[in-house]
């Protein structure tokens, strides 16, 4: 993918922790290039949503864009290689390929249908 | 697609006009009454919306026994981007809050925007970072709360 690039590729063992509920300075963008990961928030040290991010998939992308510390849980479930940018340089990403624009408005979309789909309690 | 329109877009995306001048409401704006429906649900049309003035409800089961409503919208804010973008039927019924003015903009409108100035993608990519992490939060906390 011609867009990975302007970040560093990161290599995660399963059962690393990659971002976590409350962390500061949570500023980077994550695509898994092979792997798996778990997102999660938990209440209480309870799982309340979990969601699979997979292969070509985007995350962390939330707290980076309101300014606020992350909500969700991210962990390594199986061995991962994942493509992270900064916040700005992920800005610069945008801008300059259209394709990745795209994927990344598509992944918020298919997350935020999840979560609208738990929250009406029809998911 | 109209050459002045063409030209409006251009402006609008480098900020030289916005979105409340008559010029730009007259070719692209609708108002909606408080309680129109804008949206409907399961629907499969593919408009994006900027809110120009007033508010809106984003509705699940809109008018049906298990209806909630899981978000409200206000000025400057964009709606409809996720059907634009994954060519899904509409996840949710939008109404109008209180009597609201809307720019209404066809793929044809939004992908020239999107294509001229790399803001209307961030500022996309932030609306949906803002709505999931006010979901994130409710989803953990239990609530029912509307968000804005």
């Amino acid at each position: 993918m011609r867009y990975l690039n302007m970040g560093e590729e990161r290599i995660y063992k399963s059962g690393d922790v990659i971002l976590k509920s409350g962390q500061d300075e949570h500023e980077e963008i994550f695509y898994v290039i092979e792997g798996e990961v778990s997102l999660s928030i938990e209440n209480d040290s309870k799982k309340v949503y979990e969601q699979a991010i997979v292969k070509d998939e985007l995350f962390g992308m939330v707290a980076p864009f309101v300014d606020k510390k992350p909500v969700e849980n991210v962990t390594a479930v199986s061995d991962c290689k994942i493509y992270v940018w900064s916040k700005t340089a992920f800005i610069d990403a945008v801008g300059m390929y259209q394709e990745l624009a795209k994927l990344s408005i598509v992944m918020l979309s298919k997350r935020l249908r999840s979560l609208n789909s738990v929250l009406a309690g029809t998911s | 697609m109209d050459e002045d329109v063409q030209e409006m877009l251009y402006q609008l995306a480098f900020d030289e006009v916005s979105p409340r001048e008559k010029l730009i409401f007259d070719q692209l704006g609708k108002h909606y009454k408080a309680g129109e429906i804008i949206v409907k649900e399961g629907d499969n049309s593919s408009q994006l919306f900027l809110i120009v003035k007033g508010s809106v409800k984003i509705v699940k089961n809109y008018q049906k026994e298990d209806e909630k409503a899981i978000a409200i919208l206000s000025d400057d804010q964009i709606f409809g981007e996720m059907s634009y973008f994954d060519d899904m039927p509409r996840s949710a019924s939008v109404v109008a809050a209180v009597d609201t003015d809307l720019l209404v903009l066809d793929k044809e409108h939004f992908d020239m925007l999107f294509q001229i100035h790399p803001k209307w993608t961030t500022n996309t990519i932030k609306a949906l970072a803002q709505r999931i992490y006010l979901a994130y939060v409710d989803i953990k906390i239990g609530t029912d709360m509307l968000t804005i």
